[in-house]
């Protein structure tokens, strides 16, 4: 039962971390239609920025605040300005993806040489239990982690049904041609696009550095994979299918270290990924994204 | 003229000058250089990445070395210098820094390194430009070399699992033992010297671990750990996978005590280690199996202040005893006196003197002293900061191991030869 509930728990917490990361990754996707590959690097310097500004403040609140706040502003600059100018010039889809990698390569050695190759470290030894189940505590970081994901979810819902923007944001996702025609402007609907998506970003990151304790120029790459795969086998370009991914994503990696072995955790994963590209290519819920047009 | 003409032809010009600009730039440094000249000591570690920690504790340690050289005359006419060859710390990179590093310098004479996983890739590369290299990296393959210019004062990485069942079994009054190690090659080799220095001891490995690196979380490892009922936990991994562990080790309410390996060295676990335990949980439960390297003593006392002189290093106070220095001023201090002894900086020449240097008549402790002792014509024991060295006939040095306080390197025992011979099984 212990195991049982350690299992549920911390997958729970778990897919929360990648629900946050994957939905802004795939909500930018779906809507510009570009695949931004410096969602790491840019995760990553959320942390830096969290942990400077604050001065290694581990106040969730706070944090997500100055974490969000950077990150969407970070994403909108490498999205709207930098991805854009080449979007404007004509740039295809492979081009802008490897223009993002080279972004994501700049910003990640950029701070390594700045910061150089020592870790960073949040002083977490201070947090206290907040949910005690059959013997499986969450501390209060990990409670909010999961409490956040869930609210984030449903803001994003709600912001894609009930609100002009995000009606806007699912026309343009699926016509952004017709979406021009209509008088909505593709541009402000892109930039709203990568702020949220950024602030996405950087409220996973916070959360992220801040649940793992250390940090250092690298870290969000790692995470950025696995939060991909869960929003790849969710159906790119669909945050609801990001949500699901990131839950099965979570539960699974959790489940395989528990039953098979620790080793198994990551490439649980990426067996979930290869899977759905087999059996379901467009994932749990999506059209394939390559046929629609680049959003400049 | 059509456009693209013009463009290939902006480009050819471009190109041109930029080779004729490299052309220039190689000649004339070239030119400059052989009026007189620095030898260069490698120091081919990780700079960047995961373990990047660890290049500058061999940097660290190489930079007073080649200070104290260069303040004695230098050798054979020219000062050394340190020079950093950054291996990131994956193979992948490092054979490509390997042999950049090679052809790069027309004066490279020796090389320091300390990076476990990568030997297998990069020692045949050194080997075959006969470069001496002076290593601590605990590759297990390397217990049996066959490289006659790779060198190594401190015992591979399945002896330090031995180690770790010695001072368990020998120094605290636990026997059932849990093992925790990250699945990085580094790791993992101290696992079958644990598994077989229990077996040999009479020890219990009650749980056994191989984890992921940097996950989010190691919840269900600990759970396992705790229903196992490990009353010790042996454990190496990177800091941030450390951080997590043990946070959530912490969490669920089954700390134990912890003896960490070689691996755990350094302030990025310290500080990942204190995050997640607080210090004085992490210097109260925390100890570290390590090879001894000295605190105080003759050896000690010229590198100390030669360290606290070196410009440009940070963190000195926790570095004077810490054993990636201190290691690797030792190996540059014995290559520089086995070039001494051979009169010659050519790898080929001077790699015979590298055991003879440690086996002589008078005891140095110093490369100044071994200096005046060569030029009177005597032969030397170079006893450093590591102790006595004695090479076998894979170029291993068995060293002698001990329990450190993590955060201080204090030495807090001594693991004695015959338990370890005990753990070995002879």
């Amino acid at each position: 039962m212990t195991m049982l509930m350690t299992i549920i728990l911390f997958g729970l917490y778990s897919s929360a971390l990648y629900a946050i990361g994957a939905v802004g990754f795939t909500l930018q996707f779906g809507i510009t239609n570009v695949l931004n590959l410096a969602f790491g690097a840019i995760l990553t310097s959320c942390i830096f920025v969290e942990y400077y500004a604050t001065t290694h403040s581990t106040n969730l609140w706070l944090a997500m605040l100055v974490g969000g706040g950077a990150g969407a502003l970070l994403s909108l600059i490498v999205g709207f300005g930098i991805v854009g100018a080449f979007l404007r010039r004509g740039a295809g889809g492979f081009n802008i993806a490897m223009v993002t990698i080279a972004l994501g390569l700049m910003i990640t050695y950029t701070l390594a040489a700045i910061q150089g190759p020592f870790l960073f470290a949040f002083n977490v030894s201070n947090t206290t239990t907040a949910l005690s189940i059959s013997g499986v505590n969450l501390d209060s970081q990990q409670l909010t982690t999961i409490i956040v994901a869930i609210a984030a979810m449903v803001v994003i819902h709600l912001v894609l049904r009930m609100t002009k923007l995000g009606l806007a944001m699912r026309a343009t996702a699926d016509d952004p041609s017709l979406t021009r025609g209509c008088g909505v402007s593709p541009a402000r609907t892109r930039a709203l696009a990568w702020l949220i998506s950024g602030a996405l970003c950087g409220i996973c990151g916070v959360l992220y550095g801040i649940g793992v304790g250390t940090f250092g120029p690298f870290t969000g790459a790692d995470f950025f994979i696995t939060a991909g795969a869960a929003a790849v086998v969710g159906g790119i370009g669909k945050p609801y299918g990001a949500m699901i991914g990131a839950l099965i994503v979570g539960m699974v990696g959790q489940a395989a270290s528990a039953i098979i072995s620790p080793a198994y955790a990551p490439i649980s994963a990426y067996v979930i990924l290869v899977g759905f590209l087999i059996l379901r290519p467009q994932g749990i819920f999506s059209a394939f994204a390559a046929q629609r047009e680049l959003v400049a | 003229m059509p456009r693209s003409s013009s463009l290939l032809r902006a480009f050819f010009a471009v190109g041109l000058a930029f080779l004729a600009a490299v052309g220039v730039l190689f000649g004339t440094s070239g030119a400059a250089a052989s009026s007189s000249y620095k030898l260069e000591i490698a120091v081919f570690s990780p700079f960047t990445g995961p373990n990047g920690e660890y290049g500058y504790f061999n940097y660290d340690g190489c930079v007073p070395a080649v200070n104290l050289i260069n303040k004695a005359g230098g050798i054979e006419g020219h000062q050394l210098f340190c020079q950093i060859v950054d291996d990131r710390g994956d193979p992948a990179d490092a054979v490509p820094a390997a042999q950049n590093m090679i052809s790069a310098s027309s004066h490279l004479v020796g090389e320091i390194d300390g990076n476990s996983g990568l030997l297998s890739a990069t020692v045949p590369i050194l080997c075959k430009a006969k470069l001496v290299e002076l290593s601590v990296g605990g590759d297990p393959a390397y217990d049996k070399n066959t490289c006659a210019y790779f060198w190594r004062t401190t015992p591979g990485d399945d002896q330090a699992g031995y180690a770790l069942a010695a001072y368990i079994r020998y120094d605290t009054p636990y026997r059932k033992v849990g093992a925790v190690f990250a699945d990085d090659v580094a790791a993992q080799g101290n696992v079958p010297g644990l598994v077989g220095g229990a077996k040999n001891l009479g020890l219990t490995i009650v749980s056994q671990q191989k984890v992921p690196l940097d996950q989010p979380s190691y919840a269900t490892e600990v759970q396992q750990l705790k229903a196992s009922h490990a009353q010790v936990i042996t454990t190496e991994s990177d800091p941030q996978t450390a951080g997590v562990f043990l946070a959530n080790l912490k969490q669920a309410g089954a700390l134990t005590p912890l003896v960490g390996t070689s691996g755990t060295v350094g302030n990025d676990y310290n500080k990942a280690a204190t995050a997640a335990l607080g210090s004085s949980l992490y210097v109260k439960d925390f100890v570290r199996i390590i090879q001894f390297t000295a605190t105080s003593g003759p050896a000690y006392s010229v590198w100390a202040p030669a360290l606290n002189a070196a410009p440009g290093i940070k963190d000195k106070s926790s570095l004077v005893t810490g054993f990636g220095p201190e290691v690797s001023y030792d190996h540059v201090t014995m290559e520089a006196l086995a070039m001494l002894a051979a009169h010659s900086t050519v790898g080929s020449v001077y790699n015979a003197y590298i055991p003879k240097i440690t086996q002589g008549k008078v005891i140095v402790h110093s490369f100044a002293q071994g200096e005046a002792a060569l030029a009177k014509g005597e032969t030397i024991d170079f006893v450093g900061l590591e102790g006595q060295v004695t090479f076998n006939q894979f170029h291993n040095s068995a060293g002698i191991w001990s329990a450190d306080n993590p955060v201080t390197n204090a030495t807090e025992k001594t693991i004695s030869a015959a338990d370890m011979a005990k753990a070995l099984g002879h």
